[in-house]
Formats: structure tokens, sequence, C-alpha cells
């Protein structure tokens, strides 16, 4: 993909604390945000095109929103809270409003992630307390049930992930490790670690493929990780060092043209675009937007259907959208 | 209580320099320059979790370990805790880390670290005290808060 600059087309302001994450609906149509003031705020364009508020949900929880997970084909999503509780919001088609339809409890504190697999039937979450839960999803949304606690890690969980193209797992951990779980003999069991981070891994993405994975840490290193063709195993592709000055807290790669964008405490937003040298797969820095935001990014999420726009949060309480030109 | 009896050393009792009153109010929204004295003055008086004394007082933190790179907006701070094996350590460095955040301007960024070879679980308590998710939990937890709030009370 050809491009010059990625350009702010649109500086979304509201919420009063610092925003942790962005998040598209699965048409791209909507973006949510969410954080320290306990509301999620949700994003569309307007009739003239410009981008503004479409939905204030205050208070959705008791304590900070740390990230929401849109389902892969509904208007429904999830919300991870500091609050121990995963909520689940549906659209109501008449009134076009959010509705909190479930409150899923288990977690015996800080909720820090929730995803989705590919059909949308199984939700997973993850929190401080070490655990990571697979749920199964009712039809309707109303009801949750608990198909297996993995345990494993030896510290809080900041990320978990499902694989685009099949029903395996992965979660981020502060005791740098990022782990691979999948239903196998009827329960879900740990299949692999990935080690390479020297700290925290605050976030992971797949390519469209499923079979490559970018990692950023606190060690301010972002890691390219390559499956072992037909094996759960997964080997380290590329270290990318000294390109981040302060630690990685999100990762987006893009699932049609392949770039990788990256959220850095150092309030930039990098590109890298994957180079070919014949057989030699790398990846270089392609594009830095240096203050991105006014503080640390914490969140980057191209959207799934305007190929081009991207958009981002951080710690000084604004939302912003790029476009690639 | 972690050390009975802790060493307990003199200090200035003023301000340790006088700060005019264009240091202390400046222009609104105008970019204004911060040494390590003055960070020094933010966190010298915070109080010992458990002895009614500073962390000066104490010698867990000291000006000479306080770095600031007004430039690049960045602070580093180390301080020292009275006996090795402190399992206070933790909560005197989230005092400093609130204390900061509520005293230093928005683009400064705050790495806090134990003095090297300080702490018997130095990587640990290091580990924690700069991961911002966690700090920002705690800061969510009423009783915490409550206690780190005590200790940063009229230091100014």
């Amino acid at each position: 993909m050809l491009y010059d600059t990625l350009e702010c087309i649109a500086t979304l302001e509201g919420h009063k604390e610092r925003v942790w994450n962005v998040a598209w609906s699965h048409d791209g149509t909507v973006l949510s945000s969410c954080g320290g003031d306990r509301s999620i705020r949700l994003w569309s364009r307007g009739a003239g095109g410009a981008w503004a508020s479409a939905c204030v949900l205050p208070e959705a929880h008791a304590r900070t929103v740390r990230r929401v997970a849109w389902h892969p084909t509904r208007h429904v999503f999830a919300a991870a809270g500091f609050d121990a509780i995963t909520s689940i919001w549906e659209r109501n088609d008449i009134s076009a409003e959010y509705e909190n339809v479930a409150q899923i409890e288990g977690h015996e504190n800080e909720v820090k992630c929730a995803a989705w697999n590919r059909s949308g039937e199984l939700l997973a979450t993850c929190s401080r307390d070490k655990s990571v839960w697979v749920w199964a999803a009712a039809e309707d949304m109303r009801d949750f049930e608990c198909l297996g606690v993995l345990q494993g890690h030896m510290q809080d969980v900041k990320c978990v992930l499902f694989n685009p193209r099949e029903d395996t797992l992965f979660s981020c951990s502060y005791d740098d490790t990022v782990r691979q779980w999948a239903h196998v003999d009827d329960e879900w069991a740990e299949v692999g670690k990935l080690e390479g981070h020297a700290s925290t891994v605050w976030d992971a993405s797949f390519d469209a493929s499923g079979n490559r994975l970018a990692t950023g840490g606190d060690d301010k290193n972002l890691i390219f990780w390559k499956r072992v063709e037909g094996t759960n195993e997964w080997k380290m592709l590329q270290k990318v060092e000294g390109a981040h000055t302060r630690p990685v807290f999100s990762v987006s790669w893009s699932k049609s043209h392949g770039l990788i964008a990256t959220g850095c405490g150092d309030d930039s937003i990098r590109l890298f675009v994957e180079t070919r040298d014949g057989e030699e797969v790398s990846f270089k820095q392609g594009l830095i937007v240096e203050k991105a935001h006014n503080a640390d990014v914490n969140c980057v999420a191209w959207n799934p259907r305007v190929p081009s726009m991207l958009a981002s949060c951080g710690d000084d309480n604004v939302v912003k959208i790029w476009q690639l030109r | 209580m972690q050390n009975p009896a802790p060493r307990v050393f003199d200090v200035a009792s003023g301000a340790l320099r006088t700060f005019t009153d264009a240091d202390l109010e400046g222009d609104e929204g105008a970019r204004e320059p911060i040494d390590s004295v003055e960070v020094y003055e933010m966190i010298r008086r915070i109080r010992d979790p458990e002895h009614p004394v500073s962390l000066e007082q104490l010698k867990v933190v000291d000006a000479g370990l306080v770095a600031v790179d007004d430039a690049a907006s960045r602070v580093r701070v180390s301080f020292t805790p009275t006996v090795s094996h402190c399992n206070m350590a933790t909560l005197i460095g989230l005092s400093i880390r609130v204390k900061l955040l509520r005293c230093l301007p928005r683009r400064f960024k705050t790495d806090i670290y134990l003095t090297p070879g300080s702490h018997s679980t130095e990587e640990e308590v290091n580990k924690q005290l700069n991961d911002k998710e966690r700090i920002a939990a705690a800061m969510e937890n009423a009783n915490l808060l409550g206690v780190v709030n005590k200790c940063i009370s009229d230091t100014d």
C-alpha cells in the first residue's frame, strides 16, 4: 500500500479521563471508546459525514472500563471492567440505542480484556486474577455458560484474542509470556507458550492468515511471530528493538493491506511495513506520527471496512481518527 | 512494623529554594520549565507510612536521586527503603507517584525505581510501580487511596 502521511481527520472529545481503548464495530460504522471515567462512548458519522458522538453510556461500569470487544457479525459488544464484571450490550433495532443485556461475573478482580471468536459463539475474558475464562454465548446474548477457567499465567493477564481463522485462543501477560490455548480432548488447555519479551506483554494482533502474530511489550519491543506450518508451534520471526522509546501498549495488524500500527507510551503512532528480499521477510518502520496524542497512546485500531482509516486514543482523554494518504 | 527505630536525619525546614511568583503561577498554557530541585521539593515532605516523619528525614528520598530531562519531559526518581525487606516499599513508591501525578505538568512521564540493591524484591516492586494499569486500578481502591492520601496530604 502506498501512502505519504497519516492525517488526523477528527479529534473526538468528551471523555473526562484517560481513554484506554477504541474498537470498531464489525461493519466499521461505529467506533467505541472507554476508559477511566467509567463510560463507554460510541461515535459515528453524522448526516454531513463528520464524526460525532452517537451515544454515551455513562457509568457503564462501577470502575474503569478497560476494553470493548465487538461481536464479529452483530451490533453487540462486550465491555471489560475493573469492577470484575464483563457487560454485554446490544443495539435495540427500534430505538437504535445500546442496552445492557447481560452481566457476566466470575473473575475475582479487574477484567482487563474480552474477545470473541470468529463465529461470535465464544467469548474469552482475562483478569488480574491470572485466569482466562472461555464462555459460550447463547444466541440471544442473554446467557453465558463458562466452558473453562484457564490457569497457567503466573501474573495478571493483560489481553486475550482468538485466532481469526480457527478457535485457538492467545493471552498476553504481566508474566512476560504469551500463551496459546485450544479445545483438546473435550477441555480447554494450554498448548503453547511464546517467550521473547523481557517484560509485560500489553497487546497482540494477528495478520489476516492467522499464521503470524505481532506483540507489543513493556520492554519497548514489537515482536513478530510465525506459526510453524501445520503445528501449534510459534517461532519468533523478528524482534523490532530500538524503534519505540517507551512501552508498546497497542498493536493493530490490518487484515486488508497488512500495515501494522502501534500505539506507544512515547505519544507516537508508528506504522510498520512488511518487506521481502527473496525468501527473507522482515518488517520495517514506515512512518511515524510523533505527538499523535499529547500523552501515552493507549490503543490503535484499523477500521475493518475502510482500510485506510485508523482510530487511536490516549492518556490525553482524546479519541482521534486518522486517514492514510 | 518493618523498621521500629529508623534513623531520623536533620533536614532543612523551609523550601530548598525561593520560588518567585512567576515560577509558581506562570502564564496559563505556557510551557513551564521544571528542574530536579522543584521535583525534589514536591516529594521530600511525603510522610513515611509507619512513622510520623518525612521520607527526607529517613533519607528514603534524596535530592541526588531525582533526575529531570525538561526538554524530553521525563522525570526519574529513585528511592531507598530503610530496610531491604520493607514491604512498605510499594506503598512509598505509590505515594511518590501519586504526588508527582498531581503536582507535575501533564506533559511529564515519570519513572520510579528503587535504588539498585536496596530491596530484596527490587525487580518486582519496580515493575509494579511502573505499570500504569496496575496503578490506575490501585487508585480506584478506596482503602489504598486513603492510605496514600494520608502520606501525601499537606506536603506541598
